[in-house]
């Protein structure tokens, strides 16, 4: 009797299996890589209304996150400054820059400028900046190094995942208040910054909720 | 079989060609993938509305509005609003009379109680806000003089050391020539307190080793 199968049939059970594993491998790759906000959010810059260039003002200038950020410390939002703000210094200072007719425009007519907004987190996360600045979390942690940015870009991914790092181990990233707005400061080394970081947590009481509704509701 | 690995692979090129690696720069907002929730139909902080004309979904106070502070206010002050209405004119204003007469009154001393504390954060809402043009020792020396910040006068300056408590305190609030306005970005309490603080600049600025306390003298090398 001849047989059925032709001798190449052998081996086809082996090669599908293999390639359905290496299909699998690919496409769950791809998807770990691509579907998180380390890909889908981190590096999104925007051209904003104005220019505004970060470091020219924090590092060249030298001013304070909170001159502009005013509400930082009080509220759970760190607010984008009115153009007034801008003005204080701006109507005397490149008075007639071409670049900051925007914000001549909104200070006359009162209309807003209107700012891309860059980091926002989902909006069934309640973040409180307030909470989390008054207890020694600097700014750099989650929006990296903004005092270097001439444009501004999103740098860390602020997953969910990203935020319990800091919620499960608070000793790793908290730093003495009077440093939150140094954006560059560290601490001299990791051992010395987890030494530090266990006696502020336990001096400021901090317990980070890791339960759903501690930023959930 | 090789045409199907020869497929894959190109695929993997095109995926990497087209979507690129993590952290790339990118000017188009970023992609939900998981919608849900994500977005809701409400408005937070400085969202924009398309239901009003200016499209602030922040609603401006109506003019005349008077911040008050309500029971529940009243036992977790962390709800109440940040500046209230007060009674004590002079606390509030640095004005003094009814202010009926044309000419502006300013009073002057202290409405609230100056503490360490006091000076303290007087300290730092005047290195935040005043310093960049006043300078940190009050000298009009600030960083904002190198780039065209001409006017900025010395606190040092006979007229600004005898200008009363209470001009300070409205110079703070409204601004002056061609400083801007404080007022919304300082409370009551931080505007007397950077008063406060302008006022011991202005006291260091002309003193001489004699006012030191003895027991501190030697830890500043007098």
């Amino acid at each position: 009797m001849a047989n059925i199968f032709p001798e190449w049939s052998n081996t086809v059970p082996r090669k599908v299996i293999v390639a359905l594993i290496v299909l699998i491998i690919l496409v769950s790759s791809g998807i770990a890589y691509y579907f998180t906000p380390e890909y889908t959010r981190v590096g999104y810059a925007p051209d904003q209304p104005v220019p505004f260039d970060h470091h020219l003002h924090v590092e060249q200038v030298g001013m304070d996150c909170r001159y502009c950020h005013t509400n930082v410390e009080i509220s759970g939002r760190a607010g984008v400054p009115a153009a007034s703000t801008c003005m204080n210094c701006h109507d005397t200072i490149k008075s007639d820059s071409p670049l900051l007719a925007p914000i001549r425009e909104s200070y006359e007519s009162g209309e807003p400028v209107e700012w891309v907004r860059i980091h926002q987190a989902p909006e069934h996360v309640y973040f409180n900046h307030a909470a989390h600045v008054n207890r020694g979390v600097s700014c750099v942690e989650c929006h990296g190094e903004v005092n270097r940015m001439e444009v501004v870009r999103h740098e860390k991914s602020l997953s969910m995942a990203f935020c319990l790092e800091c919620h499960n181990e608070p000793e790793r990233y908290v730093r003495p208040l009077d440093k939150v707005y140094d954006l560059d400061w560290e601490a001299v080394s990791p051992t010395a910054q987890v030494e530090m970081g266990r006696k502020l947590v336990e001096e400021w009481s901090v317990n980070p909720p890791l339960n759903c509704s501690g930023c959930h509701r | 079989m090789r045409y199907f690995y020869a497929i894959l692979l190109f695929l993997v090129v095109a995926v990497l060609a087209i979507a690129g690696f993590r952290g790339q720069l990118s000017k188009k907002p970023p992609v939900l993938l998981f919608g849900d929730m994500h977005e809701q139909p409400k408005f937070r902080a400085q969202d924009s509305s398309s239901l009003f004309p200016d499209r602030r979904a922040d609603r401006p106070a109506v003019p005349g509005t008077v911040p008050f502070v309500n029971a529940k206010q009243e036992t977790y002050p962390f709800l109440a609003p940040r500046d209230r209405f007060r009674e004590d004119r002079y606390l509030t204003t640095g004005e003094i009379g009814d202010g009926s007469v044309g000419e502006t009154d300013f009073g002057a001393g202290f409405p609230i109680r100056i503490t360490h504390e006091l000076m303290l954060q007087g300290e730092r809402r005047y290195e935040i806000h005043c310093a960049v043009c006043h300078g940190r020792t009050g000298n009009g020396e600030g960083i904002t003089r190198q780039y065209g910040m001409i006017a900025t006068p010395s606190f040092h300056d006979t007229r600004l050391r005898e200008m009363s408590d209470g001009e300070i305190y409205s110079v703070i609030v409204h601004g002056r020539g061609t400083m801007g306005e404080y007022g919304s970005k300082l409370t009551v309490e931080e505007r007397w307190a950077v008063t406060a603080y302008v006022r011991a600049l202005q006291l260091a600025g002309h003193a001489s080793p004699e006012d030191v306390p003895e027991a501190l003298r030697e830890g500043m090398g007098l």
